[in-house]
């Protein structure tokens, strides 16, 4: 049985594998380019280049190995430019034998040091770059990323990338390894930044319409996407869908995979018809090459932007198409097909079925409660979140809590998973703010706030709303001075992100306000009175007075100038224009939409 | 002058220790609502604030809770919007008159201590004097500030704040949603991936068809040499293809088994290999891009790939010395490897050789080179012939038929009931002495090829 073979060997050989095949390429590169007949290496010959690509790979199996590790257990034969090779073979085969990585990790640490002492100066090793790169690797499988890390750090700095193809690729994988392990730790925006250091030697060494710099575009974009930068994710996924237009064919599943991420990003930026017509290209694809469960997997999402569409007779169709298949293909209780039910039933929900509609949860539930082999955790997880929405919006907040609850368990101490897990906890937070659990909510708030903080510097608008909320929470809980920080904050964010004239934004001013003047002090209430006077002019000026936020926002104001017994001076007249109907108004009103289409978060 | 007595009392109980307890009989009488409904948030405020003088808080505090409490239903029983202003409407009412009645409260108090305190020093009166202002002035703050909280309140319980959270609960759905589409679009990508590795490899094999089919024809033209090193690039390019398939093969498995990964790190679950398997591909696209270039110049593009390393190298040496046909047997074309052919019993043999090396490129996609690079170092180890040799021997002592039957590639064999045991071991020992050069694999797999192949 090959199969069983390839089950045993653990996927961590391949790393050495490679690293093996860099070394042993780069050996005849720098001694004989050309010719060097490989028959001759068969034989343990005594020249240096050879001994040093072959020896090792020889003794690989068998009893040979314990004499030679009691050689090398002394640190002086460090100095020994065969041994660097010799322990990473070492190291590779422990993995590669299930000895425990740790193992392993002593021995590339110290096939490392070898590399290290050997490397001639002024010459970049390689070598030394590629044992890094192992030994990161290993920590990384042994979970400890942030060991990681400063061993990446470093391998990334030793290749030269002006000495050709060589040095570029090992740079490459190195600002790659090191963004997927940033990314492990849920520093999403540092892991960007390595990627796009990646991508960026890549072009320079292959030119920037080469195929496989697309696929690093198309990385790179997922991961915009996963830190909801939805505009530098559409940017780099038009440039792959154009790489990939002129090298394959059309309706490849290069371009198919490509238009999905499309519609993902379409989708999320609130482009429905854009989105939709991606995915009808990707299924014909798909339909081509015949990938029927991939066929599904699209009719779903082609479902989804029927319903947001309110198409709700086409999304039926497309859900119950992509049912069959998986039905059909993947058996009756299987994840895909809890999935389709957790989508119908939101249709149903949608159209005011409320009985389908429960239903539907719970027989997703049900898949989900008994999952068959081979069901991930995280879609479990990401299954009840789903349904725990529908719950929400059965104004059931107790089951969705529960729901919620249920996931964040199965998603905890996965690495990779911080922004869902804080996802999943502000909606946990809003969740108790809405049944009066304050102290909860705001606990729930904190963590959410903490790992949304950890994740990057550059804050999504998502962030700044938590925050506005985060801020409500503490509000109910009569802490003032933290609410008014978090509604600051909040502000700041969204100003930058949606605008001053976004709805959210124009909540996270109102709140400021009241909370500045609850705070009581003379200056806070005349900031209260400032931002209150601004709001009102953005509303007169731009959106429009029909929101019935504008008539309490203005009596506030009144207030607010009353007692600070203002109430005649300048800032009064604003008020008294305010309070006059302004004839340009109605015309603003068409703007006013303009402004509050923010993509899906609307 | 009632309602304003009744401020101007709660404002005295604030400012003066000693009348508390009378203002607090006095203020129960005064059942009005309003007036409760907004003194309950003073006392966390006023707390900080009126640090001096907690005592006089506390007490209040413990009173007005309960109040509060009452108050709060039927503001929500009634229509939420309407009342929630009206209210906040009645407070602010209420505590304009508070202000009035702070203001009044300080003069009075002022007044009578001054009267009160007529007697007293210069010094004593300015005092007092200070004092009261102070109070007054605190007072005025904490009322503000208690105003202002009411005002806060109102906003959170009204409408827009409602809005709000919707508004933000519908933000967070739809951003669990979108990382869950990524999420199961990353599980999707490495099938996907895979989906595109095997299309890879039958494109690859179709190119390297017709590069067969050419060579066919200017077979005369090229040198043996040239053929070999054409021969031994293609053959790195199947070692390739295979690598990338066992990585594929190997990321899948945790997949299936889903024992703690799915951690999705794009596109590869154990992220750490991800860059590798990519830096696999990205060799394996290589070949394709300088095919022109490198069919000319084998060695010269092994040293450039990665992946075609010394040991394949060798072992694809081997294999071309000791069975030219293989490799292209291998790429599915044995028409034209016709050509090397010495003899129809080499023939049969080429055909044993594409099932071994079927066979073998199963294992290596499981395992990865590791055995292959054990079968390239050593071609003839002496363990493995150990037991072909006995087994031969056994066999020479047992039915000297077998050789013949497996010279002939014969169909007595299959129709025969003979166990498949026996037939396993028949056919390494007309192989063996034939090919000496020959891997050992082959030999041992000749069976299987057998098996299959009548």
């Amino acid at each position: 049985m090959p199969g069983l073979v390839s089950v045993k060997t653990p996927p961590r050989i391949s790393i050495p594998e490679d690293h093996n095949n860099h070394q042993i390429r780069t050996t005849p590169d720098s001694t004989n380019p050309k010719t060097t007949p490989p028959a001759q290496r068969r034989p343990p010959s005594p020249s240096p280049s050879s001994s040093r690509a072959k020896p090792s790979p020889d003794r690989s199996s068998g009893k040979k190995k314990s004499p030679e590790k009691q050689l090398l257990l002394d640190e002086s034969s460090l100095d020994n430019p065969d041994l660097g090779p010799f322990l990473l073979k070492l190291a590779r085969d422990t993995i590669a034998s299930g000895d425990g990585p740790s193992k392993a990790l002593d021995y590339a640490l110290r096939a490392s040091k070898s590399f290290e002492r050997c490397a001639v100066e002024g010459e970049p090793s390689l070598d030394l770059a590629m044992c890094l790169h192992v030994v990161a690797a290993i920590y990384c499988s042994l979970g400890r990323f942030e060991e990681a890390i400063p061993v990446l750090d470093r391998a990334i700095k030793v290749p030269e990338i002006s000495r050709g193809a060589d040095h570029a690729l090992a740079a490459f994988s190195g600002y790659m390894q090191l963004g997927d392990t940033h990314s492990m730790l849920g520093q999403l925006d540092r892991s960007i930044e390595c990627y796009k250091e990646g991508l960026k030697i890549q072009m320079e060494a292959l030119g920037d319409t080469d195929p496989r710099v697309a696929e690093t575009c198309r990385y790179l974009a997922e991961a915009h996407v996963q830190a909801m930068q939805f505009d530098e994710a559409d940017t780099l996924c038009k440039r792959t869908l154009e790489i990939h237009r002129v090298h394959s064919a059309p309706a490849s599943l290069e371009e198919a995979a490509d238009r999905r991420l499309m519609a993902l990003i379409c989708e999320a930026k609130g482009d429905y018809e854009s989105a939709l017509e991606h995915l009808v290209l990707a299924s014909m694809a798909m339909i081509a090459n015949g990938q029927d469960n991939e066929v599904a997997a699209i009719d779903l999402s082609i479902g989804n932007i029927y319903l947001s569409l309110s198409r709700f007779d086409e999304a039926v169709f497309s859900y119950q198409k992509a049912l069959t298949v998986f039905k059909a293909s993947k058996g009756d209780n299987h994840p895909a097909v809890a999935s389709v039910f957790v989508r119908l039933a939101d249709l149903y929900y949608k159209t005011g079925k409320l009985r389908e509609s429960r239903s539907y949860c719970e027989n997703a539930l049900r898949i989900y409660a008994k999952p068959v082999p081979g069901t991930t955790p995280e879609d479990i997880a990401s299954g009840m979140t789903e349904i725990s929405a529908i719950y929400e919006s059965f104004n059931e907040p107790e089951e969705a809590l529960k729901l919620l609850q249920k996931s964040m368990k199965l998603l905890e101490d996965k690495p990779g998973q911080q922004s869902t897990i804080a996802g999943v906890e502000a909606r946990m937070g809003v969740m108790f703010y809405m049944v009066g659990r304050y102290e909860e909510a705001r606990g729930a708030f904190e963590s959410a706030v903490a790992k949304l903080r950890a994740s990057g510097e550059r804050k999504s608008a998502f962030f700044g709303v938590v925050l506005n909320q985060m801020g409500l929470a503490c509000v109910q809980l009569f802490k003032i001075d933290e609410a008014a920080e978090l509604f600051e904050e909040a502000r700041e964010i969204l100003e930058q992100e949606c605008g001053p004239c976004h709805q959210d934004t124009l909540g996270v001013y109102s709140n400021l306000a009241a909370t500045y003047d609850a705070l009581g002090s003379i200056c806070r209430v005349e900031d209260a009175i400032e931002i209150l006077e601004y709001v009102l002019k953005l509303r007169e000026e731009k959106l429009g007075t029909a929101n019935p936020d504008f008539d309490d926002e203005k009596k506030r104001l009144a207030e607010l100038l009353k007692e600070a017994g203002r109430s005649r001076n300048k800032k009064a007249k604003s008020l008294e224009n305010l309070i006059d109907p302004n004839s340009k108004r109605t015309k603003k009103e068409a703007s006013s939409k303009k402004w509050s289409a923010f993509g899906f978060r609307s | 002058m009632g309602r304003k007595g009744n401020w101007l009392s709660s404002i005295k109980k604030v400012l003066s220790p000693s009348s508390k307890e009378k203002k607090n009989q006095k203020s129960k009488k005064n059942a009005y609502a309003d007036d409760k409904s907004l003194e309950p948030p003073v006392a966390p405020i006023v707390a900080p604030t009126v640090a001096p003088n907690p005592p006089i808080v506390e007490p209040d505090n413990s009173h007005q809770i309960p109040p509060l409490e009452e108050v709060k239903p039927i503001e929500v029983e009634d229509e939420q919007a309407k009342h929630a202003y009206s209210v906040a409407a009645a407070a602010a009412a209420a505590s304009q008159a508070a202000a009035a009645a702070a203001q009044a409260a300080a003069e009075s108090v002022r007044l009578a201590e001054l009267t009160r305190y007529s007697g007293k020093s210069k010094e004593e009166v300015a005092a007092i004097r200070i004092q009261t202002t102070f109070r007054g002035y605190l007072a005025r703050r904490a009322l503000r500030a208690l105003r202002g909280l009411v005002r806060l309140k109102t906003l959170v319980e009204g409408p827009a704040v409602k809005r709000q959270t919707a508004n933000t609960l519908k933000c967070m759905q739809n951003l669990s949603r979108v990382h869950s589409q990524i999420n199961s679009r990353r599980i999707r990508m490495s099938e996907e991936n895979q989906a595109l590795q095997k299309q890879l490899l039958q494109k690859r094999a179709k190119e390297i068809e017709s590069l067969q089919m050419g060579e066919e024809w200017n077979d005369s033209l090229q040198s043996k040499e040239e053929i070999e090193a054409k021969l031994l690039s293609k053959y790195e390019a199947t070692m390739r293809r295979e690598r990338a398939m066992a990585y594929s093969f190997s990321h899948q498995q945790p997949w299936k088994k889903s024992s703690r990964t799915t951690n999705l790190l794009f596109m590869d679950p154990t992220n750490p290999q991800w860059g590798w398997s990519w830096l696999e591909r990205y060799m394996a696209a290589r070949p394709l891009a300088d095919k022109d270039h490198a069919s000319d110049h084998a060695s010269v593009r092994s040293g450039i790939n990665i992946t075609g390393s010394e040991i394949a190298k060798s072992y694809a040496r081997h294999q071309l010395n000791s069975t030219p046909p293989t490799p292209q047997a291998k790429a599915g074309v044995p028409i034209g490897s016709r050509k090397f052919k010495p003899g129809p019993d080499e023939d049969t043999k080429s055909v044993f050789s594409v099932q071994s090396e079927k066979n073998r490129r199963h294992s290596i996609a499981g395992s990865s080179v590791r055995d292959d690079e054990s079968l390239a170092s050593s071609p003839s180890v002496p363990s493995y012939m150990a037991p072909t040799k006995s087994a031969k021997a056994k066999l020479r002592g047992q039915s000297p038929l077998g050789p013949v039957e497996i010279n002939d590639v014969t169909t007595p064999e299959k129709g025969s009931g003979l166990n498949a045991k026996k037939r396993l071991s028949f056919p390494a020992s007309p192989a063996r002495p034939r090919r000496h050069s020959g891997p050992p694999k082959v030999g041992s797999n000749i069976g299987i090829g057998v098996e299959q192949n009548v």
